[in-house]
């Protein structure tokens, strides 16, 4: 019995000297709602986008988040934060998507899942609406700004004036909104050709288990012995 | 051929120069064994006796295994090399007599070289005294790779390791039903095993815990008493299976004298606490979790 005491006791302070103690623990901030978020974001206009949600462990599992914040006045930033299981599977949908936006009026704050930018999109500061031939509006950055569609990953995504009336009515109606065909969040197309790290890890192997054991004794045997040589 | 010539030479001239090296060993050994003076300096005939052989050579093994540490780098320059593996010759040396002075006082605090090996030519402080200086070169030679050629750090890491070498060797009671002291008096090979095989375990649980990279002393140290606690955690496991998987029936020590019982013992405890600390080592230092930066 004593002994289980003991072994007990040195267990504990293992774990107590590792939670405390280790470097893995310094460095990366913990987020598990979308207030702990917010309070990591500074300054306004800016909007953060979500784009990889890795986890790590084989048993218990650790969650990060990678972010990218997309400031109004200067160069973008990306942070990896540690998450909980249940905030990791709130925001998966939500993937290449901006999750939380700051305004520059009354440092406003949302939550709401949009398109990446959306806080950008109608505010004249930035740029303003182009009458295409087709009598469709589309938004156009000023020159000055003109980095900001690449730091959110647009692609060839141009926002017609429609999709500004729908992310208005979304956040009316405090409802999601993908894009109009669903370009963004993790189904959507222009998210895996933005942020492909997280649609490529997800991708099974390809190949048998022939060629598995082929490639292993290859690797492993073959061509180590003739480097050797 | 000129160039193959030179090089063989060099060759020659540092294996000449580690032999002086260990000349100065030899004097450098009588300022830390005053009392083996008169052995070190005269001549040594290992028939005569086998435990005072087995005891200065421990000392020419570790001092062996340190220098197969050292390098000498000639594309630096030859003076400058040999003025370098001078300096680290002698900071290696002392390092690791004083490690030795300093356990062999932790160990033997009851017992005393004159008497045990050149009057006694007990077995047992032998084969211990053996196991020790081998252990304190592999822990020099750790530490000496970890330092990366600062002296600083050096310093600390080898009073480091002294400290948890220290500590473990008081340990032994808990893991052995053989009273060190008395067995020692009756000139106890078993004991003389059992104690090895503890003491290579030790420091095979210590070289695993030292063995990480480091960027700062601070967090590696923290690292290190991790690792080491973390060895204590698991090495249990690993002995209890041994015993449970082998079916080990250790119980029938217990009011036994004869000698042969307790050499079986004695191989037993430390052939079983060997094993341990070897597999624990894998636990603690082979299992590579690498970090999530490269693939996020």
């Amino acid at each position: 019995m004593n002994k289980f005491i003991t072994y007990t006791l040195l267990l504990l302070t293992y774990l107590a000297l590792s939670k405390s103690l280790s470097p893995n623990e310094f460095g990366i901030k913990y987020v598990n709602s979308d207030n702990d978020l917010a309070g990591l974001i500074p300054g306004s206009p800016v909007s953060v986008i979500l784009i990889d949600i890795h986890s790590t462990g084989f048993l218990i599992k650790t969650y990060y988040h990678k972010y990218k914040i997309v400031y109004g006045f200067q160069s973008y930033e990306e942070i990896i934060t540690r998450t909980s299981s249940n905030y990791t599977k709130k925001m998966k949908p939500y993937l290449g998507m901006s999750i939380f936006r700051r305004y520059k009026k009354l440092n406003k704050e949302s939550f709401l899942p949009l398109p990446p930018g959306s806080i950008f999109i109608g505010d004249y500061s930035f740029g303003n609406w182009v009458k295409l031939n087709s009598n469709t509006k589309i938004w156009k950055f000023f020159r000055v700004y003109r980095q900001i569609p690449n730091y959110l990953g647009w692609k060839d995504f141009r926002p017609t004036f429609k999709v500004f009336s729908e992310i208005n009515k979304s956040l009316d109606l405090n409802k999601p909104f993908y894009g109009s065909n669903d370009e963004f969040g993790i189904n959507g197309l222009i998210t895996q050709k933005s942020f492909p790290k997280y649609f490529e890890r997800q991708t099974p192997q390809q190949g048998s288990l022939k060629d598995f054991f082929k490639t292993y004794f290859k690797e492993n045997f073959i061509q180590q012995g003739l480097k050797n040589e | 051929m000129n160039e193959i010539f030179d090089k063989l030479l060099i060759r020659v001239l540092f294996t000449l120069f580690i032999c002086l090296s260990l000349f100065l060993y030899k004097y450098a050994h009588v300022i830390f064994y005053p009392s083996s003076k008169k052995q070190i300096l005269k001549k040594i005939y290992p028939s005569e006796n086998y435990i005072d052989t087995l005891h200065i050579f421990s000392r020419l093994i570790g001092v062996a295994l340190i220098f197969s540490k050292l390098e000498f780098n000639e594309y630096i320059g030859i003076s400058i090399s040999t003025f370098h593996f001078v300096i680290w010759s002698i900071i290696g040396f002392s390092f690791y007599l004083l490690s030795i002075t300093i356990m062999e006082n932790i160990i033997f605090y009851n017992f005393e070289y004159k008497d045990e090996v050149l009057k006694k030519k007990n077995p047992a402080y032998g084969i211990v005294s053996f196991t020790n200086a081998i252990c304190c070169a592999f822990l020099i030679k750790t530490i000496f790779h970890e330092s990366e050629n600062s002296i600083v750090i050096l310093l600390i890491l080898w009073l480091f390791s002294l400290v948890l070498y220290g500590l473990s060797t008081r340990l032994f009671r808990y893991i052995s039903k053989l009273s060190f002291n008395s067995l020692m008096i009756q000139k106890s090979p078993g004991l003389g095993f059992a104690y090895s095989g503890f003491l290579l375990g030790n420091m095979i649980i210590i070289m695993a815990s030292f063995s990480h990279e480091h960027i700062d002393i601070t967090s590696y140290m923290v690292q290190v008493i991790l690792k080491a606690l973390l060895g204590v955690l698991i090495f249990p496991v690993f002995k209890y299976g041994i015993i449970q998987i082998f079916k080990i029936q250790d119980s029938e020590l217990q009011g036994q004298k004869e000698s042969s019982i307790q050499l079986g013992y004695g191989i037993y405890v430390g052939a079983v606490y060997l094993t341990s600390a070897l597999l624990t080592s894998i636990i603690i230092a082979q299992i590579h979790f690498g970090t999530i930066y490269p693939f996020f």
